[in-house]
């Protein structure tokens, strides 16, 4: 089990359309290919639909959308990334469909900036700090992953999910 | 006077009278109206005298026979003188005008008497036709000189013309000559260029099947580029697995935190070494499909130029069979060339032989001249 609160400064980046994102390592649970997804009634139009991952029925995101970019055709590097969230205090699991993956960075407490409060893309309250590295000359946002898949929308997951697995069963 | 006397006188009478007469017409009768008539008539008249002074010898004494010899004697001579000038004179002015005539000289005056044209002798006849001779031979002369003259005008004119004609014989043969070597030069260059023309028409062939060897070549070129660029994608593929596993493995390893940093590391090399065959498998991509769009362009640019080598070795074959036409058009100008030159060449051999026979005609002018010049008109 993960630790709720233990700080660490290795992050996993990955890119949607022009932008670099960085979610904490600790939040990531792995990547996987895209693969077949199977589309999910009333679900809302972000839910992209569940696949089946080792035996756990895993709801995928359509992040770009959810972060409100135009839609667009998946290409060779597209992948689901996989991340532990917290909903009420109960853990779960989201895939998230990202155009690209990144890298596994280690980042100095010092270079995480704080984010901007005016005139930023999106609420201020998704994103956890910005940062600056030698090799990239944007910066790359540090998501607060459980925030970003907050609890309206993921109620509807949960719930969706529950009567995938309540069918199935 | 006595009857001898009178006997005499009576003899004398008679043949006065009847002898004399009757011999000099029978003298005439013989010699009719030649020039010798006139010796046996004056000779008879002399023996008449001479008679008459015998029978004074008879009659007379001796007193008077002394006057009988010398008076003999002076009738004899008389008729001797009589004679010559009657006789000789004649024919020796005839013999000095025919010398004079011998000598060339036809201005002689041949002046024919009234009495000698009475007299109607050998003589007179002679001179007449002398005269009338003469006339002819000084008409005839001057017609041979005048002829001469121009016979050496026209030898002269005609030599100038042959010797004229000779040297453009001459001329025209250098010319034809040279014309011939031209021609010869020109059939030379015609046939090299027949040979060059078969040589590049079978050179264009040649390069027609090669670059159509080439243009299938380019086309399997393209086709494996293409096999290439499909296989890059597998390898692109395998590079973007190993790149999600390497980013797994490291997402595990900082998990497992210092027990993981071993594991971390191993995992980020296999993620460069991921992204090397990435980078890789990228510009061999790029390199191939540009190698492809070249490939294709050669073969695009070398499947238009096997029509236009075709083309060309056609033209080839046509130039080829032109310049052969070319040589056999060359060869027989040549010839007529040949034939003008002999031509020309004889030609100038019988304007030397005019020039020739034309120095001749000259020349016989020039003795014929000469040879008039003996006669004085």
């Amino acid at each position: 089990m993960i630790e709720e609160d233990k700080i660490t400064n290795t992050f996993l980046t990955f890119r949607l359309g022009e932008e670099v994102f960085a979610a904490n390592i600790e939040k990531a649970s792995n990547i996987i290919e895209m693969t077949t997804i199977t589309k999910v009634p009333r679900s809302p139009d972000y839910m992209k639909g569940i696949i089946n991952l080792r035996g756990t029925v895993l709801p995928v995101i359509e992040t770009r959308m959810k972060f409100g970019m135009e839609a667009k055709e998946y290409t060779r590097t597209t992948v689901i990334v996989v991340f532990n969230v917290d909903i009420e205090g109960e853990k779960s699991i989201v895939g998230a469909i990202v155009d690209e993956p990144g890298k596994v960075i280690e980042i100095a407490e010092t270079d995480i900036k704080p984010p901007p409060t005016v005139g930023a893309k999106y609420k201020s309250e998704l994103i956890k700090g910005m940062i600056k590295t030698e090799d990239q000359d944007d910066f790359i946002m540090l998501l607060d992953i459980d925030k970003v898949f907050s609890m309206e929308e993921l109620l509807h997951i949960k719930e969706t999910t529950k009567e995938i697995k309540d069918k199935e069963l | 006077m006595s009857p001898e006397l009178i006997k005499l006188l009576t003899y004398l009478v008679v043949t006065m009278l009847i002898g004399l007469p009757f011999a000099l017409v029978l003298v005439r009768i013989i010699f009719k109206k030649s020039i010798l008539t006139k010796i046996p008539s004056l000779m008879l008249i002399a023996a008449y005298l001479l008679s008459i002074c015998g029978a004074m010898v008879i009659y007379f004494d001796e007193i008077h026979q002394i006057w009988i010899a010398p008076l003999g004697s002076a009738i004899l001579i008389i008729s001797i003188i009589l004679m010559k000038r009657l006789t000789v004179r004649p024919i020796q002015n005839l013999q000095s005008k025919i010398t004079e005539i011998s000598k060339g000289n036809l201005n002689v005056s041949i002046e024919v008497d009234i009495e000698e044209l009475k007299s109607n002798n050998e003589i007179s006849q002679i001179n007449i036709a002398l005269s009338e001779m003469t006339k002819n031979l000084k008409e005839i002369v001057s017609e041979i000189k005048k002829a001469s003259t121009s016979i050496n005008n026209s030898g002269r004119d005609l030599n100038a013309g042959s010797l004229q004609m000779s040297q453009l014989a001459s001329e025209q043969a250098a010319s034809a000559e040279e014309v011939s070597a031209s021609m010869e030069q020109m059939t030379a260059s015609i046939r090299q260029n027949a040979d060059n023309a078969v040589k590049a028409g079978k050179l264009a062939k040649k390069s027609a099947v090669k670059t159509e060897v080439s243009n299938k070549n380019v086309q399997k070129s393209t086709e494996a580029l293409a096999q290439i660029v499909k296989k890059i994608d597998i390898i692109n593929d395998i590079a973007f697995q190993t790149d999600i596993l390497s980013l797994n493995a490291s997402i595990e390893a900082s998990k497992a935190g210092s027990h993981g940093k071993g594991f971390n590391v191993v995992a980020r090399e296999i993620r460069k070494l991921a992204d090397k065959s990435k980078t890789a498998a990228l510009e061999i991509e790029k390199l191939s499909v540009s190698s492809m769009n070249i490939a294709d362009r050669t073969g695009r640019i070398s499947k238009q130029t096997v029509p236009d080598i075709k083309k060309t070795a056609t033209l080839v074959l046509e130039i080829s069979e032109g310049s052969l036409e070319q040589d056999a058009g060359a060869t027989q100008v040549n010839n007529a060339i040949q034939e003008l030159n002999s031509a020309t060449q004889k030609f100038a051999a019988v304007s030397e032989e005019l020039s020739v026979n034309s120095e001749e005609l000259v020349q016989l002018g020039i003795f014929l001249n000469s040879k008039m010049a003996f006669f004085k008109v």
